[in-house]
């Protein structure tokens, strides 16, 4: 690759010229903090481990985010048996149906206790051509950030649920917290590469990696260099618990407990 | 009672004597063309074109077309225009200009120009993003008759078999802005009673 540039450093210049570029994205505030990329690109330069699980406190605009939303959606509908879940490529059903009616293979629940649930599932930001034309068009910094930082990851969601008979036909399943977490794994396929602006365009300091390159070919197999020399390490993205407080996610509804599951 | 009637007809008269005509972005189809955007890559590869107008925003995609190794991989540049003030703000880019200089103390006017290219009324380059999911970088500018903004993003992830097939921005951007006012000129000479814009805020 004529154009690799980066291969013609040393692995500790590599990382550095990859540590200024974290500092050049983590300059524009999302939501007013430091960019969730600028953050895990700085943790890949400091980790050591590559078997290091790094928690996060979950970013704002994570929480909040249209496509963390859509998912919790669907882990409501899992919960309350009105969409089946996937397993492993199969799909099912599960939630409070399966166990108000006793079926085989889940712990009958007779609606007094409370029932805990957990459901994990994909969130994919930008996973079509249209998303992505999308998210670059009109999206907001925030799905951006999101986007470059993790782009896919799994969110999971742990419910606490009570019930009560709301008529001769009819349960009410009454939410009583809800709290979600994501995970993910940051590492570069090696095999990628792409252009960016050259943080050191202009700088006349002694390490500056062609100054007068206004954008650098990046070919991720500079990364797996600095890996294997110990300067960085892919590592799991743990996002610490939070409270879900969405109403129209939290809201009671009413159920058919003998509804007939196909 | 009359009174507030005739109040209200008079702020209906202010707000539709104040409203901005209707902008027509359409001018810029003959402008941002496919043959236009091919020109500013270096390597001149097969485009895919598109162009569509949403919510005020006329979007011009060009996307380089390639065998995919693994989903997620894309090249694509999308320019947007908009009325002026839809993605630049005068005193937020007066203020970037003189934060940049503050951080970037130790760089020359190069950088400087490179930041804020002399492109239509004015311009400024965006953040960059990336991580393992890809990276993007934009500039936008004003055109410099100050009635629209144009806004350029390069979105890319690309596999090892595929070379950067190089395109320049800054240089599309120019060549934008140029043909632009070529064609603002034009129709300024059969238009000779054309207000001129007023250029006095900067």
């Amino acid at each position: 690759m004529a154009d690799d540039y980066l291969a013609q450093l040393t692995e500790e210049q590599v990382a550095a010229w990859y540590g200024r570029l974290a500092d050049v994205i983590s300059k524009k505030k999302v939501s007013g903090s430091e960019p969730f990329a600028a953050t895990l690109m700085k943790t890949y330069l400091r980790n050591r481990d590559p078997k290091a699980t790094c928690e996060f406190d979950a970013p704002d605009h994570l929480k909040s985010l249209s496509y963390v939303l859509g998912v919790q959606k669907f882990h409501r509908d899992v919960f309350l048996t009105k969409q089946k879940g996937s397993f492993s490529g199969s799909e099912k059903w599960v939630g409070v149906l399966p166990r108000i009616q006793g079926w085989s293979g889940f712990t009958k629940w007779n609606l007094s206790s409370t029932l805990d649930l957990t459901y994990e599932s994909l969130v994919e930001v930008g996973s079509g051509y249209a998303d992505l034309v999308r998210i670059q068009l009109s999206g907001t910094d925030q799905e951006r950030d999101i986007f470059a930082s993790l782009r896919g990851f799994q969110l999971k969601s742990a419910v606490k649920v009570v019930g009560a008979k709301a008529s001769a036909s009819k349960v009410k399943i009454i939410f009583q917290s809800w709290s979600c977490s994501a995970s993910d794994r940051y590492d570069f396929d090696y095999s990628e590469h792409l252009k960016m602006p050259n943080p050191d365009y202009g700088s006349k300091a002694k390490d500056a990696v062609r100054p007068g390159d206004e954008s650098i070919e990046v070919y991720h197999k500079n990364a797996k260099r600095i890996e294997d020399k110990g300067l960085a390490a892919p590592f799991d993205v743990a996002i610490k618990p939070w409270i879900v407080t969405d109403a129209s996610l939290l809201r009671a509804e009413e159920i058919d407990p003998a509804r007939k599951l196909r | 009672m009359r009174a507030w009637k005739h109040g209200t007809v008079f702020a209906l008269l202010a707000l539709v004597s104040t409203a901005a005509p209707a902008a027509d972005l359409a001018v810029f189809d003959s402008i941002i063309t496919a043959r236009l955007i091919r020109s500013a890559f270096s390597r001149r590869p097969a485009l895919k074109f598109r162009s569509h107008e949403k919510e005020g925003t006329r979007v011009y995609e060009a996307e380089y077309a390639f065998r995919r190794s693994k989903p997620g991989q894309h090249y694509l540049c999308l320019v947007s225009v908009g009325v002026a003030g839809k993605f630049l703000d005068w005193p937020a880019h007066q203020q970037r200009v003189a934060e940049t200089r503050k951080q970037y103390s130790d760089r020359d006017e190069v950088f400087f120009r490179h930041e804020f290219p002399a492109i239509g009324r004015f311009a400024q380059r965006a953040s960059p993003a990336f991580g393992p999911g890809g990276g993007s970088y934009g500039l936008s500018f004003r055109t410099t008759d100050d009635l629209y903004d144009v806004r350029l993003i390069l979105s890319s992830l690309l596999p090892e078999h595929v070379a950067d097939p190089g395109l320049d921005l800054e240089r599309l951007a120019t060549a934008i802005s140029t043909r632009y006012d070529g064609q603002s000129r034009k129709h300024q000479r059969k238009s000779p009673e054309t207000a001129k814009p007023d250029h006095s805020r900067k």
